[in-house]
């Protein structure tokens, strides 16, 4: 009777078996699931520890930073262009670069979630369009976009070259005065922390354009000499922009933190006017640009800029034009658009050291000269032409564009004025800046073209910088400083590496021969 | 020391031991007997531990296997049938190893490893490497490794298979001097090694219990009887010598034979007209009491031949009966003309061939319907498969 | 503990005195020394660099972390399975996770050893004039021992899963492969076939296809938390000892280790 049983239980195998393998596969999922759950339990702030045993602290975040990042309440979109740096920045961009992904994980790490790093493969150049159009950024550059908001409504630019690191090319020539690429200085947490302040500031700063003179449109895209482009950038860093009419605002806003008025056609009646000035003088910032043909009626931008001992001349900033096959010409066109590098610009402002060190060039096409008036000669040119630029006479009534040696003398000519006035307590809205007590600054630039949707993409450091000075937005934070130790074994003579390879490939792995040899003879029986 | 209870295991479909329960004393030597796959092997390995039993319990010590299983394990001395062992080590380094497995000191691994390879006779052997020694000297290994700790229970799964005569000598020896200290559990195949050292049978049979007890009351209980052939000149008795022999206490059955039949193979055949042959079956000291008979009534015995029953009559006893047994139960289709009650031929096969199990076949009785019995036969002793 | 203690001496005893295990590991050795002089001329001396990718950056580094393991776990189990030392080995008075843990202790003692190698380069390179960060160096050297015990954990389950060394030695492999590669798998898998059948189910815009973005998404996600390499260089190789880190290279050996004991089990009613 057992026997019989024992059939029927042969023929509950496969019930059986299902039971082991159901059992087998609940026994892993649990394991996986204890394994997920303890993982993200030691990842969980309280339970976190972490120990830098670098020498330099290298993966230790700033005291600033980490509570930045802890503090952040929304979620920043990191972006990550990179497809690496021709020669000779090959190399250095690269090991900045690995930096710069160091210091993304560790921020991201400590932001817990609310920091997304995202990498675009530079080869796939459909999704890196696409990418690159949502953040409504044109052309590609090795950088990092900060954004915030679905449609990336605030976003900040960091490039590797200038904002997240400073190279110094060298010398590629072979022989003696060769000197290798190198990376002068780092200082990506810095950027990253102002970029993430800025990206972050919970109010925009509002600002307003001044319109009804036939001034650029702030919203028009399709024109070359419109703002639109302006306008999107300056949205993205943070500001609020609007319109500003006298006849229907008023005097302008306290709280606006800064007034731009680019290209009028119309003078300015005689209350605007006064308005302004008396804005300036409270304290307010004005970015001002004349047009080509600028009058100089009352009301119009030398008169407003008269009032602080600036003046503009009539003439036009040309320089030699260079062909396509190297030669210089003049008499065309193109010898109006100056291109200004780190040696016309000021040293020791913060504009224009931003600018050095990224080593952008500022384009400034059918520029006036400027100049500040001997007395009130506080204003401070931050830009200027080359040295062989020439002042092409108008007084003619059109510009020939050739340079007549005669009378036209080559200099560096000031392109773009900073004037500074004395502070005024309590001056003007304090909520907008954050400050007691504000100084009036203007900005005065030689050409509106600076601005436009043309030079944008070129300018767009300089234009963001120009507006952040004059609203004393630079977020500009210190972190304390690192010391790198260079760790280099010398290759000089070669002796070094031998020994290095006797030792590490030879002795090493021949002891544990002979180890294997002795342990073998030994327990051969 | 060992108590074993409704102990089952079943692999898949296949049941290996089924509703096994014994109890094995302290101090006992007891042998597990059985044919190759009648579940020797499984039994062992669930009352080490090893295997966790489908159903049933066992205890040794008074400690649970499952439950307790640490504890029971460092009591209990067990030398697997493959007799393993690190080939790469040492015969010494081999003992230090399992001397520390079972926690045991320094001092005293040293003195345990020095003693049991005395024992064990290898004790000049202790630096060779297990690769090198022949299957004999590693059989002797595992001994010493088994004994090492001083087990109180040492259980040997077939610990002479693969030897040759000598080595199989030597290493029941052994285990018959081991057994004077220890209870001993000695799983085989081969019955005449188990007789030898044991004093207890446990008789396995396709995963049944098929018997247990000392081997000479197992043949006494299970019918197991001594055969005796007595050739005699009876002299006056003729007539009535065979009515004597039938009255003598113990005499189960009586067969007179042919004088001519049993002068056989090689014997003059003597003409006596009193000469008579019997064949006679029983239990007890048969021969002396026909011996005591024949003195009294003057017989002149020209041949008296007794035999006493032997485990391996019996062995070939139930595995014939279990094998019909079983194959009536489970497969039908292999011998569908055999539906024969298992205890109507137990005693004829036993009777007629007493000392060949291996030929049960030649069934010379009319009486007995054996014929259908002749296809499962073939295969009875290794059909388990 | 101390049948663990046991079984690892006792392994250990025999890796080192079996000339494979030393042969092994002075081709490894061999190997490693050569290409780290080799990265050292490279990258022009620069120490610091060419420890890096010694200890993390390098693919040798990878191939040595998932070859040398199964290499050394391939016999531990499965050959004792075929020569019948498991059944002695629980019969004896030692638990099965004392077993498996002794095994996954001794090989990835070993192999701890042949990583220390790297440190003692940084001893020459200190001896040379050139002294590393050595934060950093015992960081990595450390993360690689950790990443070697996961391999080995998974090397144990193959060979526990399996009586044939050759074929456990193989299992692991291409599990660990398969789990180095996984990430980049995703990413291919999500960059082709995803977006495709989003295409194909929803046209393009649909809701469907959103859905399954997301779903790939969160796939992605799922597969970067389990990212041995991604959570490798991001602590260990920089020098940062992140308590998550260990937690997630302990906690996946842990599990291995769990599976193998209970497999090992189930060789008693297999």
């Amino acid at each position: 009777m057992a026997l019989r049983s024992t059939t029927t239980k042969g023929s509950m195998g496969p019930l059986r078996r299902l039971g082991l393998v159901s059992q087998v596969i609940g026994t892993v999922l649990l394991g996986m699931i204890v394994v997920f759950l303890l993982n993200w339990l030691s990842g969980r702030p309280g339970l976190r520890l972490r120990l830098d045993l670098s020498a330099d602290g290298s993966n230790t975040l700033d005291r600033a930073t980490s509570d930045l990042l802890a503090d952040l309440t929304e979620t920043v979109t990191v972006d990550v262009f990179y497809r690496g740096e021709a020669p000779p920045l090959q190399a250095v961009a690269g090991e900045a670069m690995e930096r710069v992904f160091r210091l993304l994980i560790l921020a991201a790490d400590e932001a817990d979630g609310r920091l997304i790093v995202q990498h675009h493969d530079p080869a796939d150049s459909t999704a890196l369009q696409q990418r690159l159009t949502e953040l409504k950024l044109t052309g590609f550059e090795n950088c990092l976009v900060l954004s915030r908001g679905a449609g990336a409504e605030r976003r900040v630019v960091l490039s590797l070259r200038g904002d997240l690191a400073e190279f110094d090319p060298g010398r590629p020539q072979a022989g003696a005065g060769f000197s290798p690429a190198a990376m002068i200085a780092y200082h990506g947490e810095e950027a990253l922390v102002s970029g993430l302040m800025r990206v972050t500031q919970g109010s925009s700063v509002p600002i307003a354009f001044s319109a009804g003179h036939g001034e650029r449109d702030i919203f028009g895209l399709d024109e070359p000499t419109d703002l639109g482009r302006l306008h999107t950038e300056l949205v993205g860093d943070g500001f609020a922009v609007e319109k500003w009419r006298f006849e229907e605002d008023g005097p302008p806003r306290d709280e606006l933190a800064l007034l731009a008025v680019i290209a009028p056609q119309q003078p300015f009646s005689a209350p605007e006017a006064a308005a302004l000035v008396k804005y300036v003088e409270r304290g307010g910032r004005l970015l001002i640009a004349p047009r080509l043909d600028f009058d100089r009626g009352p009301g119009s931008v030398p008169d407003l800029v008269g009032n602080w001992g600036l003046a503009i001349d009539d003439e036009l900033i040309l320089r030699p034009w260079i062909n396509a096959q190297g030669q210089m010409e003049d008499g065309r066109p193109e010898c109006a658009q100056l291109g200004v590098r780190a040696d016309g610009m000021s040293a020791g402002h913060p504009l224009t050291d931003a600018l050095r060190r990224s080593e952008r060039r500022v384009v400034m096409t059918f520029a006036h000269p400027l100049r500040s008036t001997p007395a009130q000669n506080r204003a401070r040119a931050l830009l200027v032409s080359g040295p062989y630029s020439w002042l092409d006479d108008g007084s003619s009534g059109t510009y020939d564009f050739i340079w007549q040696e005669a009378n036209e003398v080559m200099g560096s000519r000031d392109l773009l004025l900073a004037l500074e006035l004395a502070a005024v307590p309590g001056a003007l809205g304090a909520s907008a800046i954050g400050d007691e007590t504000r100084a009036g600054r203007v900005l005065l630039c030689s050409t509106p073209e600076a601005f436009a949707n043309t030079w944008l993409e070129v300018n767009r450091d300089f234009c963001l910088g120009a507006f952040n000075w004059l609203t004393e937005r630079e977020t500009r934070i210190h972190l304390a400083p690192r010391t790198s130790v260079e760790r280099r074994l010398a290759m000089g003579e070669g002796q070094d590496l031998k020994r290095l390879k006797r030792t590490v490939a030879w002795l090493l792995p021949g002891l544990c021969l002979i180890t294997a040899i002795l342990v073998g003879w030994r327990r051969r029986s | 020391m060992i108590d074993a209870t409704d102990l089952t295991k079943c692999f898949g479909p296949l049941v290996a031991v089924n509703g096994l329960s014994f109890e094995i004393g302290r101090g006992e030597v007891v042998g597990l007997l059985g044919p190759n796959g009648a579940g020797k092997t499984t039994t062992l390995r669930m009352l080490t531990g090893y295997l966790p039993p489908s159903r049933g319990a066992v205890t040794i010590a008074g400690l649970d296997v499952l439950r307790s299983s640490l504890e029971v394990r460092r009591r209990i001395g067990y030398l697997p049938e493959s007799v393993p062992l690190y080939g790469e080590l040492r015969v010494g380094e081999m003992l230090e190893f399992h001397g520390q497995l079972h926690r045991m000191d320094r001092s005293r691994r040293r003195e345990r490893s020095a003693f049991v390879l005395e024992r064990v006779g290898l004790t000049e052997r202790r630096t060779q490497r297990i690769d090198n020694l022949s299957k004999g000297l590693r059989q002797r290994v595992g001994l010493a490794v088994a004994l090492l700790a001083d087990p109180e229970l040492l259980i040997l799964d077939e610990p002479t298979s693969g030897l040759d005569p000598l080595q199989r000598m030597e290493v029941r020896d052994l285990i018959r001097e081991l057994a004077r200290e220890r209870t001993v559990l000695v799983s085989s195949h081969i019955l005449p090694e188990v007789e030898a050292v044991c004093d207890r049978v446990l008789i396995l049979h396709r995963g049944r219990l098929a018997a247990d007890g000392r081997p000479a009351d197992l043949v006494r209980e299970l019918g197991g009887t001594g055969h005796l052939s007595l050739t005699a000149e009876l002299g006056p008795d003729t007539g009535q010598a065979a009515e004597l022999l039938r009255k003598l206490p113990g005499v189960a059955s009586l067969k007179v034979v042919d004088a001519s039949q049993a002068a056989n193979a090689g014997e003059e055949p003597i003409n006596h007209p009193s000469l008579r042959s019997f064949e006679l079956t029983g239990e007890g000291e048969l021969a002396a009491v026909v011996g005591e008979l024949a003195r009294d009534r003057s017989w002149v015995i020209h041949q008296l031949a007794w035999q006493r029953a032997t485990l391996e009559e019996l062995f070939a006893s139930i595995a014939l009966d279990m094998n019909e047994a079983l194959l009536d139960g489970m497969a039908p289709a292999v011998a569908p003309l055999a539906p024969l009650a298992p205890t109507a031929h137990t005693e004829p096969t036993a009777h007629t061939e007493p000392t060949t199990p291996t030929e049960p076949t030649a069934p010379t009785e009319p009486t007995t319907p054996t014929a259908p019995t002749t296809p499962t036969d073939p295969d009875a002793p290794g059909a388990d498969s | 503990m101390r049948g663990t203690l046991v079984i690892m001496r006792r392994e250990l005893f025999s890796l080192a005195t079996s000339p494979f295990a030393w042969i092994l590991l002075s081709v490894a050795l061999f190997l490693n020394g050569v290409l780290f002089t080799a990265y050292i001329q490279l990258l022009d001396g620069d120490v610091t660099w060419a420890l890096r990718f010694a200890l993390g950056e390098s693919l040798a580094f990878w191939a040595l972390l998932v070859f040398l393991p199964p290499l050394f776990t391939m016999r531990m189990v499965a050959e004792e399975a075929r020569s019948g030392l498991v059944e002695y080995l629980l019969t004896s008075p030692i638990s099965d996770a004392a077993v498996i843990l002794g095994k996954f202790l001794a090989a990835t003692t070993f192999l701890a050893l042949f990583w220390c190698s790297v440190p003692l380069y940084g001893l020459v390179l200190a001896g040379l004039g050139a002294s590393p960060d050595w934060g950093a160096l015992l960081g990595g050297t450390l993360g690689a021992i950790l990443t070697s015990g996961l391999f080995v954990s998974t090397g144990l389950l193959a060979s526990a899963s399996t009586s044939t060394p050759v074929l456990a030695a193989f299992l692991a492999l291409a599990f660990n492969l398969t789990w180095l590669a996984l990430p980049l798998v995703t990413e291919l898998l999500l960059g082709g076939a995803v977006s495709w059948l989003a295409r194909v189910f929803s046209g393009g815009e649909g809701l469907g296809g959103a859905s399954l973005a997301a779903a790939g998404d969160w796939l992605q996600r799922l597969v970067g938390t389990i990212d041995i390499l991604a959570h490798f260089q991001k602590s260990f190789l920089v020098g940062l000892l992140d308590t998550t880190e260990v937690v997630f290279f302990l906690s996946w050996t842990g599990l291995f280790l769990f599976l193998a004991v209970r497999l090992l089990e189930t060789r008693r009613w297999r």
